[in-house]
């Protein structure tokens, strides 16, 4: 007991100095459906546990420092629907930032961050998750990065026109070459290329396309659970030479063999039954909820989020590792990792393993702000030697087209 | 500057010691046309509205610099079917453009950034006005215009929507355009916003003279566009001065370019149009109601954005 009582003190220090980076939050997203974004019926300066597992005052005990808010819209939105909801979604973030000035800092460099470390506020980025956010338009992507956008997942869960998801059928095998082209302007812009939810063709692509190093906002590591959202060994050890980090995620059905595969079942279960397995009617989750009740659900723990960590260490290397919870993002979520209170749990797991602190303030803080850094400099070099690219996706494409 | 503009220049307020000079003629005074070049040379005019070119080759880039302009408008306008991305793509052209000129072009986001792009010696580019149909109803879209530097966007239609959205510009500091308003629009926006509106491209022929009325009450800039003959412009800018206001008047655009505002700005002189006026039909109008927009909003902030 008291062992592990130190450890967990050991490890709010260590966060008190060197805070959680977290690649990945939908916040934004869980507040427009609970409340249509308003901000008064949800207050995240008060207590929100049972309703988010995001507020101020847990974020502050998790010993969170940054935060990506995911400015995510569901691929059923397309064309100009996508990008105003996306708007919608980043003007959300900006009203966070204004109501709760004396938490969240906003932040678009990896100076802004330090400095947010500095004064003890959260230093807030956004990230888009979707390349259906920019509907085929690069004017549209550096108008994203004007806004504040610094990383944008080249999918979510469906293909787009030019790169495919890991949950899609392959569709353009992995980045056409208008794919490429969005990569190489999001180095130009200073926008991080995230590579979470796409296919490993796509990751493999991005790698060979991209000038500036990568991140992965939430995922986690094949090897250890074979699930498509993880990345592949081959991947994870090209991080070293891209400078990219792989920011484990937490979600049970990604990262636990047993839970993967009774995700697997439950939804076998349905489809016998004639129900989609998206299917949230009460006649389906009457049917799910028996299930559950005959086949309880696997549950995930911090040690399980540890062992991705040790594997893709040994894969990718300390320099190249951090983490993305997914908090709002996932209906459950690990046990000791409940909600964004959760992190130092996560690090006395590591100090347990034997992580030392200096190998444990790279992962939490310090690799996710040099990836940005370096995203930066290539930026500004791109920018000092070429123009913004105009390209469109019918004449690129087409050009490519066998 | 008003010193150079008033009536009678002269050197015979300096008296000269009887019978040691000649007193040389003085010289005649200058006729309206030198006139109206010496107020242009030394006010460049704010244009309430400019069109991007439809391709943007860098060899062919258009003669932004108009010689007697000092701050542009960039119509930031769409059809109704280009929507959001439309107008992103033309926020993104403007800025490229500008970028391709850093020597004659210069955004500019506020009315002290328009006076520095001037004292730099650069056109000033303001942003906007966007089409009231690529807001898409959403006044989240609204604020990320802003956030890109848009200063205006176009109201024609005064729905459910329209209400809100004047408080919520009026808020975060981006002008009511009523260009191609009718004059219910223009009514009923005027009852609702505490800014003053702009009609970069007004047509001040449409309205009955109490609309006019109300929109100098509202302090609103009347922008007309300048034609080749320029006592035509003269009498529609007589009477947006005598029923909204000297300070209403404002110019949208030349369809003259190689003639310019002179031949305009002589006309007024010859009607009678005080220098300082003419100041104010070049720029101070427009700068004035931008400036109070931006005060405005500084004194609104406290208030919580609109949903």
């Amino acid at each position: 007991m008291s062992a592990a009582a130190d450890r967990l003190a050991e490890a709010r220090e260590l966060l008190a100095g060197h805070p959680v980076v977290d690649g990945h939050n939908d916040l934004p997203w869980a507040l427009r459906e609970h409340v249509r974004y308003d901000l008064d019926r949800m207050d995240i300066g008060a207590d929100q546990t049972g309703a988010l597992h995001t507020d101020l005052a847990r974020l502050r005990a998790g010993g969170v420092g940054a935060q990506f808010w995911s400015v995510y819209v569901p691929c059923r939105l397309a064309g100009d629907d996508a990008v105003s909801a996306t708007l919608e979604q980043i003007d959300i973030v900006d009203q966070l930032l204004e109501r709760y000035a004396g938490e969240l800092a906003p932040a678009l460099t990896a100076d802004d961050m330090e400095a947010a470390r500095g004064q003890g506020r959260i230093a807030s980025l956004k990230g888009a998750e979707g390349g259906h956010s920019i509907n085929n338009s690069l004017a549209t992507l550096r108008a994203l990065h004007a806004l504040g956008v610094r990383y944008m997942t080249l999918t979510h869960n469906d293909n787009n026109d030019w790169a495919d998801s890991a949950t899609d059928e392959p569709g353009v095998g992995g980045l056409s070459a208008f794919g490429r082209q969005v990569v190489r302007e999001m180095n130009r812009s200073g926008m991080l290329v995230d590579l979470s939810h796409v296919a490993a063709t796509t990751m493999r692509d991005a790698l060979d396309a991209t000038a500036a190093p990568v991140i992965f906002s939430h995922s986690s590591a094949l090897a250890v659970c074979d699930h498509p959202r993880n990345i592949p060994d081959d991947v994870l050890e090209r991080l070293p030479a891209n400078g990219g980090v792989a920011m484990a995620t937490f979600v049970p059905k990604f990262i636990l063999p047993a839970a993967v595969e009774w995700t697997a079942r439950a939804d076998e279960n349905l489809r016998e039954h004639g129900f989609d397995h998206l299917d949230t009617t009460a006649e389906a989750m009457k049917l799910h909820r028996a299930f559950e009740e005959e086949n309880p659900r696997p549950i995930a723990t911090a040690a399980t989020v540890a062992d991705h960590l040790d594997h893709m260490r040994e894969a990718a290397g300390i320099d190249h590792i951090g983490i993305g919870g997914d908090y709002d993002g996932t209906a459950f979520t690990p046990a000791g990792l409940d909600d964004v209170a959760g992190y130092p749990n996560l690090i006395a797991e590591l100090l347990h393993r034997g992580w030392s602190h200096p190998d444990l303030a790279k992962l939490t803080w310090s690799n996710a702000v040099r990836a940005l850094r370096d995203a930066e400099a290539v930026s500004r070099d791109l920018k000092s030697r070429t123009a913004p690219s105009n390209a469109t996706i019918d004449a690129v494409d087409a050009l490519d087209a066998p | 500057m008003a010193e150079l503009l008033d009536d009678h220049p002269s050197l015979s307020t300096v008296p000269a010691a009887a019978g040691e000079l000649d007193v040389p003629e003085p010289p005649p005074p200058l006729d309206e046309t030198s006139r109206a070049r010496a107020v242009l040379a030394a006010q460049p005019v704010v244009e309430g509205h400019t069109v991007l070119p439809p391709s943007l080759d860098p060899e062919d880039l258009p003669p932004v610099r108009a010689r007697e302009a000092g701050a542009q408008f960039w119509s930031l306008h769409v059809e109704a079917d280009e929507g959001v991305i439309g107008t992103l793509r033309r926020i993104d052209a403007v800025r490229a453009l500008v970028a391709a000129c850093p020597e004659d072009l210069r955004l500019a986001h506020t009315t002290s950034e328009m006076a520095h792009a001037r004292n730099c010696g650069r056109v000033a580019a303001l942003l906007g006005p966007v089409a009231w149909t690529a807001l898409g109803g959403s006044a989240a879209t609204l604020r990320a215009y802003q956030a890109l530097g848009v200063r205006a966007a176009g109201l024609t239609r005064f729905d459910r929507f329209a209400r809100d959205a004047v408080r919520e510009m009026n808020r975060i500091g981006l002008a009511v355009d009523l260009s191609g308003a009718d004059q219910d629009t223009v009514r009923r926006t005027l009852a609702v916003t505490r800014a003053p509106v702009l009609l970069t491209r007004a047509v001040p022929e449409e309205f009955p003279d109490d609309v006019l009325g109300l929109l100098g009450e509202n302090g609103a800039v009347c922008m007309v566009t300048v034609t080749d003959d320029p006592a035509a412009v003269a009498d529609v800018l007589d009477r947006v001065r005598a029923e909204a206001g000297p300070h209403c008047v404002g110019v949208s655009h030349t369809t003259a370019p190689a003639v310019g505002y002179v031949p305009l700005f002589a006309e007024l002189l010859r009607r009678g149009w005080p220098a300082q006026e003419l100041v104010g039909l070049a720029h101070a109008n427009v700068t004035r109601a931008l400036r109070e927009t931006e005060f405005l909003s500084r004194t609104n902030r406290i208030r919580p954005a609109a949903a």
